[in-house]
């Protein structure tokens, strides 16, 4: 397969991602979508790793997957720390920022 | 060759099909579920791209640990949380403007993948080659030498960062 | 030649630094020497100036005293002229200042403001000086905007009482009028001459009479403006708002004779041109007859006194019309001796009186202020110019002058303008001898007097006058001295019976020319109308007046001829309606459509309009992620679309 056949997944996916994040409501979805958005954009580097037989792209995958992780982790603490207390999960009640 | 292509259209369905589930699922449990079969096929692209190793640590830590963190978070918050998709949002235009700049996006993308030359700017082929350094000493030690010799300083860095991380996950986390 | 004229100036100028500076702080008697001190000294000079310019047999010195500026062919400096004309002013400047600085010392002894008084004093006798001396026109406009200024200062020194101010005010914009006209003058001069100099201006070709009628207008617009003429005349009665001796000293010996100086030492000029001067002489003839007239009926004595002013001035422009440039200068000398003195006397009944000033309210002074009577009596009778006192002489020379002009080719419009001098004559002797009568003889019809600061003790209304008494030494001095200078200064008029023309030939090195001689006979004839004139007036007074009856009409009674004297022609109301009220009102408009609404408004609706937009923009910050997340994505698309679309 061309590059570009695994370029248009990797396309739809970051997509399909991104607007999951605009739409869904909670933020655990949201988080996920987030992820959903990375591992399109690791799709396209191992894609591009292979086609331009370059190590390259996978070291980035490589940083990419641990900056991932990690932000997953501090990510979840945070949204457990807000929503801990709150008996509905729902972003839009974070609205105080309003000006 | 042929089964290459339909090993691709198959994991690609699978991909596209997972990740639609994600966002449309109302139940959070089933988003999540979707996204570690994502996650599944995603691996399985990355082997057919011949990158074993990074395909491992995809699913050991991918799939492995974040999910299941955020399964854990999951269950203790909103297990049973109804996020209607489907019907009215508080705001206005929202869900109209993300689904317009979703299309949008993809079509421009998709666009620009067609038109490009890249396909055939294939780089060394020589010793230095990503081909010849795995057929000579194995994908994993490849993976090993350029990480250590090329990217030694983005490598301790992301060691600090994952400290800075786990140190503020416990900060946050704590119970005042 | 020994020219002193700088010390002459800078004498004053140092008094008013000195004074202006320190005199708050020092003694009353040391403001007093200071102040007078400075005048002597200059007065000193300008005697031995006199005598100078009398001996020399080339009386013009010009003394150069620092280059301004030098641009191309244009080069400015200020130099001051020791001549006849000048010195002549010099000494009426620095003399009846001197006298009128010492008047000053006890009329003004009450007063708070005395150290400013005579700061701003010695600042006028300064400017004054300043303007005659001056050697260019230049100069003589530095002058004379000084002594505007010092005017303004002295009519209003009572700043805290409206009346003064406004009067103040109403004097400096009448002046300004003048100012602007000479300025013009002085780029038409520049314009046609290259030079400011008298020297360069008065000795060079004849340039073509349209230029010069121009000029010679405009100098005079100036001149009518600060010799108060019709129709800038309105500042002058009210300038009696201000204490009497700058009543005296400005506006009746020094500063309003600044414009009849001014014409006379444009002699040469205005001589070429006839047509100003038939201009000068119309509005000389009939600013005599019209303040002559509402003198004629003034309740205040000041104002009196103010209008007669208006009215010699006229004389003085009238004679300098007919060719008699001399003459004018003459008359101008007699009547700073006897106008000031006029002054001073009447300055003595208010100060006696407690500060009264109507003449309604006088009456049988002259037992009490036997010494002011004598005196007045002394001034009247020169202003009325009865022989052998000086004013006889003076008038005299300009109605000489007319006639002769009249006579030589002249045509009907000089021998209107001789009339109306006769006319005045008769108007002048009935109206200050009016005066003297309802002041100083019958009985006294006001009421008690309150003396100095103590109580009434001793005035009853059987004896109101039991505290009034004549003014002291410093302020009886003065009077003395001018009413001495009021009878014997015809000195100079008194050659005209033998020798006709002696000060002309003194002013004549000065380009002060003078009208030919009168025949003998029209000369005798002359004499004889005017004397004749005048004393017919003073009779009239006397029977009205005289015999101790007071003649008042009650209010509400007058005819219509002496309404319209007393609203002074109604020239105050016309001014107020078609000058005043528009203005005013443009004023208001302007600041209510322009300012307030144009520009006020435009500004508010700026800053409105930002502020909206800030409203507006304010839509964006919702607080929701989402949405901040969706303008995230937007802004990534059309990255990535611009990105697309210039891929090479």
């Amino acid at each position: 397969m061309p590059v570009s056949a695994y370029l248009t997944v990797s396309a739809l996916l970051f997509a399909i991602g991104a607007v999951g994040v605009v739409t869904r409501r909670n933020p655990l979805v949201m988080f996920m979508s987030i992820e959903l958005m990375l591992n399109a954009v690791n799709l396209s580097f191992i894609a591009f790793a292979h086609f331009l037989n370059s190590v390259d792209g996978w070291m980035f995958v490589f940083l990419v997957l641990t900056v991932a992780a990690a932000e997953v982790v501090v990510g979840l603490a945070i949204i457990v720390s807000i929503f801990r207390t709150r008996r509905t999960v729902d972003v839009d009640d974070l609205n105080s920022l309003k000006g | 060759m042929l089964f290459q292509q339909i090993s691709f259209y198959v994991l690609a369905v699978m991909a596209l099909g997972s990740a639609l589930g994600v966002i449309l699922f109302r139940n959070a449990v089933y988003s999540m579920l979707s996204l570690i079969l994502n996650l599944l096929s995603l691996a399985l692209f990355f082997l057919t791209l011949e990158a074993l190793f990074v395909a491992t640590i995809q699913v050991l830590i991918y799939a492995g640990a974040v999910m299941v963190l955020f399964l854990f978070v999951v269950t203790m918050l909103a297990p049973n949380a109804n996020d209607d998709v489907t019907g009215r949002d508080r705001l206005r235009w929202q869900r109209s403007a993300g689904f317009g700049m979703g299309i949008i996006l993809a079509g421009a993308l998709i666009y620009a993948a067609f038109t490009g030359a890249l396909a055939s700017d294939a780089r060394a082929s020589g010793v230095a080659s990503l081909a010849a350094q795995v057929t000579a000493n194995g994908n994993t030690q490849a993976f090993g030498l350029a990480l250590f010799h090329g990217y030694a300083f983005p490598f301790e860095v992301t060691g600090a960062l994952l400290v800075i991380a786990v140190l503020g996950a416990v900060a946050l986390g704590r119970r005042n | 030649m020994l020219n002193l004229t700088p010390y002459i100036l800078l004498a004053p100028l140092l008094g008013f630094l000195a004074l202006g500076l320190f005199g708050r702080s020092l003694p009353r008697a040391m403001i007093s020497v200071v102040g007078c001190g400075v005048i002597l000294v200059a007065f000193g000079a300008a005697v031995a100036d006199f005598f100078a310019v009398l001996r020399s047999p080339h009386p013009v010195s010009d003394v150069h005293l620092y280059t301004w500026l030098t641009s191309g062919s244009l080069t400015i400096s200020f130099g001051l002229l020791s001549d006849p004309l000048s010195a002549v002013m010099l000494l009426i400047v620095t003399g009846v200042g001197f006298l009128i600085h010492v008047y000053s010392i006890g009329y003004m002894e009450d007063d708070p403001g005395y150290w400013r008084f005579f700061s701003f004093l010695n600042f006028f006798v300064f400017a004054m000086a300043l303007l005659v001396a001056a050697d260019d026109f230049l100069l003589l406009l530095v002058g004379w905007a000084g002594v505007g200024l010092a005017s303004f200062l002295l009519i209003g020194f009572w700043y805290t009482r409206p009346a003064a101010v406004a009067a103040a005010r109403k004097a400096f914009v009448v002046n300004v009028i003048g100012d602007f006209g000479l300025m013009i003058a002085l780029f038409l001069l520049f314009g046609a001459y290259n030079s400011f100099a008298y020297s360069t201006i008065f000795g060079a070709r004849p340039i073509d009479s349209g230029t010069l009628t121009a000029i010679t207008l405009t100098l005079f617009v100036a001149a009518a403006a600060k010799s108060a003429q019709l129709p800038l005349h309105v500042w002058l009665p009210d300038a009696m708002e201000g204490p009497t001796p700058v009543s005296a000293l400005i506006h009746a010996a020094t500063m309003v004779t600044a414009g009849v100086y001014l014409v006379a030492r444009a002699a040469p000029l205005f001589s070429a041109a006839p047509t100003s001067l038939a201009v000068i002489g119309g509005v000389g003839g009939a600013s005599a007859l019209f303040a002559a007239s509402i003198a004629c009926v003034q309740n205040d004595i000041k104002r009196v006194l103010a209008y007669s002013t208006i009215s010699q001035l006229g004389y003085m422009f009238m004679g300098e019309a007919a060719g008699g440039f001399s003459a004018g200068i003459y008359h101008l000398m007699t009547h700073a001796f006897f106008k000031a003195l006029l002054f001073m006397c009447a300055g003595a009944v208010i100060h006696a009186l407690g500060g009264e000033q109507d003449i309604r309210k006088m009456g049988g002074l002259r037992r009490k202020l036997a010494a002011t009577y004598r005196t007045f009596l002394v001034g009247a009778l020169a202003l009325a110019a009865i022989f052998p006192f000086a004013g006889f002489w003076s008038k005299d020379a300009i109605l000489g002058a007319l006639l002769e002009r009249a006579t030589v080719g002249g045509g009907t419009g000089w021998y209107v303008l001789y009339g109306i001098g006769l006319l005045t004559a008769l108007l002048t002797g009935f109206y200050i001898f009016r005066l003297l009568f309802l002041v100083f003889h019958g009985s006294y019809r006001g009421a008690p007097v309150v003396a100095h600061g103590a109580n009434a003790h001793g005035a009853t209304a059987a004896d109101p006058l039991a505290n009034v008494h004549e003014p002291g030494g410093t302020m009886l001095s003065p009077m003395y001295a001018l009413a001495a200078l009021s009878l014997i200064g015809g000195g100079f008029g008194a050659q005209a019976l033998f020798n006709i023309g002696d000060f002309s030939a003194f002013l004549a090195p000065a380009r002060v020319t003078s009208a030919a001689e009168l025949p003998t006979g029209l000369f005798w004839l002359s004499l004889g109308l005017s004397l004749a004139f005048a004393l017919s007036g003073v009779a009239i007074a006397y029977v009205r007046y005289g015999s101790g009856q007071s003649y008042f009409v009650a209010e509400g009674s007058e005819n219509a001829l002496t309404k319209l004297l007393q609203r002074r022609y109604y020239v105050d109301d016309i001014y107020d309606a078609v000058l005043v009220r528009p203005v005013v009102a443009l004023g208001r408009w302007l600041r209510g459509a322009v300012e307030d609404e144009a520009l006020d408004g435009g500004t508010r609706d700026l800053g409105g309009a930002i502020g909206s937009l800030g409203d507006s923009l304010r839509g964006f910050q919702t607080g929701f992620t989402r949405n901040y997340a969706v303008y995230v994505f937007v802004g990534v698309v059309l990255f990535v679309l611009f990105f697309v679309s210039t891929r090479p």
